[in-house]
């Protein structure tokens, strides 16, 4: 039982992390914008693809990380310029702009088929694929720690941002009051595209964290985009606490009902497990009357 | 004759004459319509199988094509949609083609079917699996020549009694609709095939491991897993940690693990891995094809059943026209099931197809299928166990 116990922490703290980083991704577009950008998951596998391509070009894999992370968060900002400053600029409802980005999710997801593929294909994470067998029934794999030290460092970073400097105080000023925010020289189309570009950057970052424990392929951003996107709301928008929370929270009981429930069941019981917080915690968990 | 009725009486004459001019001319070229996925979930396999048909026509073409004329391959994409499906085979019927030939997913071709049957246009697939699509009542104008789930089945429970010797099976599945009802299949037959099943394991879609359920296989005592569903990498990260943490259980999938990218993503784990398939690699005549696929269109073509499936099916329907000798669809229809005793590259050695009026089918026992393993990371040959 305790050898489980342990299993489930580590497999699900693994999972939570990308589920939670998905979320931050959200988070700060949303808290800047006002936006839900539908489209987080394909930056996440644009950025896998990208690396697949280039290491396969035979590009030293460091270099194609960051080329692919660039390309990604490049093709974001593309989107952004193209598509919702436009959109934004002639005064489109919420409603457009979210049909927009929709549509952008399915050209970035099915543009990639037509152009790379369909086959879904390894990608070696930053620590290569070794696994430590701990015990009888317990494995932790290197890229894991990665993922916990890449989660740590990315919420501590964006914690910090968004608290202690004068733009990342002017994301979350922007989507409380974008006409005050304006009047205290606010830039907000300098906040739409700083978060924007750093939500596609946390996306693609988790591409090398999540698909080196699964499979690059064009289909394979949307999973783990819709799994965020519910983290988000479990652990609630008021600060950067919520998607970490949400994310691991999410990790965790999806895990343990896998492990604990037999496994017909254990999707299921984990959204039921979820829909019970979100009833008796509308604001997420960590929710105040901010969120 | 008043010239009202000269005009209404030619005018009758020139529509009763149409359908006859439509196939008494010569015709330019002889036309067969594709319906496929471009884009989606189904497209993998069917872009392999229009490459696969692009070369055969190419190579019939500078040969001469058939009946004399250049052959014409119509493609339409069916968006993966059975909607859709049917709307492009109506556009098919409108374009005057003789054949129509289903290369994307089951679903949309059972689509197709429906459609084909009433316009009364001959079709078939290299590829689709489903058992529907020829069970009864038979499909006048419906064939085929890919495995079926039931004799897939059967044939992997002839391994597991005959050349294992266990009776009891644990089964691993993804949760995608694709897999539940895939391997909702697998378990009906395999019990029904006497065998017990100890356990049902189920993968949630994008999972990165599953430690949970695989020691919940190794718990359940069972001699044999089935891994049984659609989605390549969550089931190859059940293999992976299956072989993590010791299950020495011989693992046993469906036809699915022919699809390209699953040896790579399961890695050194794929080891022994067995799964039935509709062609044995060491047969002259499946290498013969895979060479010339492998030669013009490079290495992903190799390893790849469905294209041999699909330029085999290719082969067969050109036989049928340049039998029937004519466009006519009803006459095209008549020569496909008049196929007797043909050499096809399907199956083990020695295979030939006959269709007749109640099988319209190249699988018609477990017998037929190919069991194939993992060999040194690579797809090995058809395995000697019956």
């Amino acid at each position: 039982m305790l050898s489980s116990l342990a299993q489930v922490l580590l497999s699900g703290l693994q999972i939570g992390c990308i589920y939670a980083l998905m979320a931050l991704g959200y988070f700060v577009i949303l808290r800047a914008t006002g936006i839900l950008n539908f489209a987080q998951g394909e930056w996440m596998m644009i950025s896998g693809v990208l690396g697949v391509v280039l290491i396969a070009f035979g590009v030293p894999y460091y270099l194609a990380l960051l080329a692919a992370i660039a390309g990604a968060v490049l093709l974001a900002l593309a989107a952004e310029r193209a598509i919702i400053r436009p959109l934004q600029a002639r005064g489109a409802p919420q409603p457009i702009v979210l049909l927009s980005l929709f549509g952008t999710m399915l050209v970035a997801r099915y543009g990639t088929g037509v152009l790379f593929g369909r086959q879904d294909l390894p990608l070696d994470g930053p620590a290569g694929s070794g696994i430590t067998i701990i015990g009888e029934a317990n494995f932790i794999a290197n890229q894991t720690l990665v993922v916990y030290a890449i989660t740590a460092a990315a919420f501590f970073g964006v914690a910090i941002f968004m608290t202690r400097t004068w733009l990342g105080r002017s994301l979350r000023v922007a989507s409380i009051d974008p006409l005050a925010a304006s009047l205290i020289g606010v830039d907000l189309t300098r906040v739409r595209v700083v978060s924007f570009g750093l939500g596609a950057l946390i996306a693609a970052t988790c591409g090398w964290l999540y698909f080196p424990l699964y499979a690059v392929g064009y289909l394979n951003g949307s999973i783990p985009g819709i799994k965020g996107f519910i983290a988000l709301f479990v652990g609630g928008m008021a600060t950067t606490m919520g998607p970490l929370a949400g994310g691991l929270a999410l990790g965790l009981v999806e895990v343990a009902a896998s492990f604990y429930l037999p496994s017909i069941y254990a999707e299921g019981a984990a959204f039921v497990l979820l829909m019970i917080i979100l009833v008796a915690k509308p604001s997420g968990l960590t929710g105040g009357k901010e969120s | 004759m008043k010239r009202r009725n000269f005009l209404r009486a030619t005018a009758s004459l020139a529509v009763l004459a149409l359908p006859a001019l439509a196939h008494g001319q010569a015709v330019k070229s002889v036309k067969i319509g594709v319906h496929l996925d471009q884009a989606k979930q189904a497209s993998y396999y069917s872009l392999i199988q229009k490459d696969a048909i692009d070369l055969f026509v190419a190579e019939l073409n500078a040969k001469g094509g058939v009946l004399g004329v250049p052959l014409e391959v119509l493609y339409e994409d069916d968006e993966n949609n059975p909607v859709t499906t049917v709307t492009k085979v109506d556009k098919l019927a409108s374009e005057d083609v003789s054949f129509i030939l289903s290369i994307g997913s089951s679903a949309t071709g059972l689509a197709a079917q429906t459609r084909a049957n009433d316009l009364k246009i001959p079709l078939g697939s290299p590829a689709n699996l489903a058992e529907q699509l020829t069970s009864s009542p038979p499909k006048k104008y419906y064939f085929r020549i890919p495995l079926r789930g039931k004799y897939e089945v059967q044939a992997v429970g002839q391994y597991i009694g005959k050349a294992l010797k266990a009776s009891k099976i644990a089964v691993v599945r993804d949760a995608t609709q694709s897999g539940l009802v895939i391997s909702d299949q697998w378990i009906k037959d395999l019990t029904a095939a006497g065998f017990k099943i100890v356990t049902v394991e189920q993968i949630t879609p994008g999972s990165t491991e599953a430690m949970g359920q695989a020691l919940r296989v190794k718990a359940s005592g069972a001699e044999v897993v089935v891994v049984s569903g659609a989605s390549i990498p969550d089931l190859a990260n059940y293999i992976k940690t299956h072989r993590a943490i010791g299950n020495k259980a011989p693992l046993i999938g469906s036809s699915l693990f022919t699809a390209g990218g699953f040896l790579k993503l399961v890695g050194t784990a794929g080891e022994g891995f067995v799964y039935p398939d509709a062609i044995d690699p060491s047969r002259v005549e499946v290498k013969a094809i895979e060479d010339r696929l492998v030669t013009n269109l490079g290495e992903r073509m190799r390893n790849q059943a469905v294209a041999v499936q699909a330029w085999e099916f290719m082969r067969l329907v050109i036989d049928a026209i340049t039998r029937a000798g004519t466009t006519d669809r009803e006459k095209i229809r008549d020569a496909m099931e008049a196929t007797a005793n043909f050499p096809i590259a399907l199956g083990p050695p020695g295979t030939a197809l006959s269709y007749g009026p109640d099988d319209h089918d190249l699988f018609t026992s477990a017998d037929q299928v190919v069991l194939r393993s993992v060999v040194d990371g690579a797809y090995g040959p058809g395995l000697n166990f019956r």
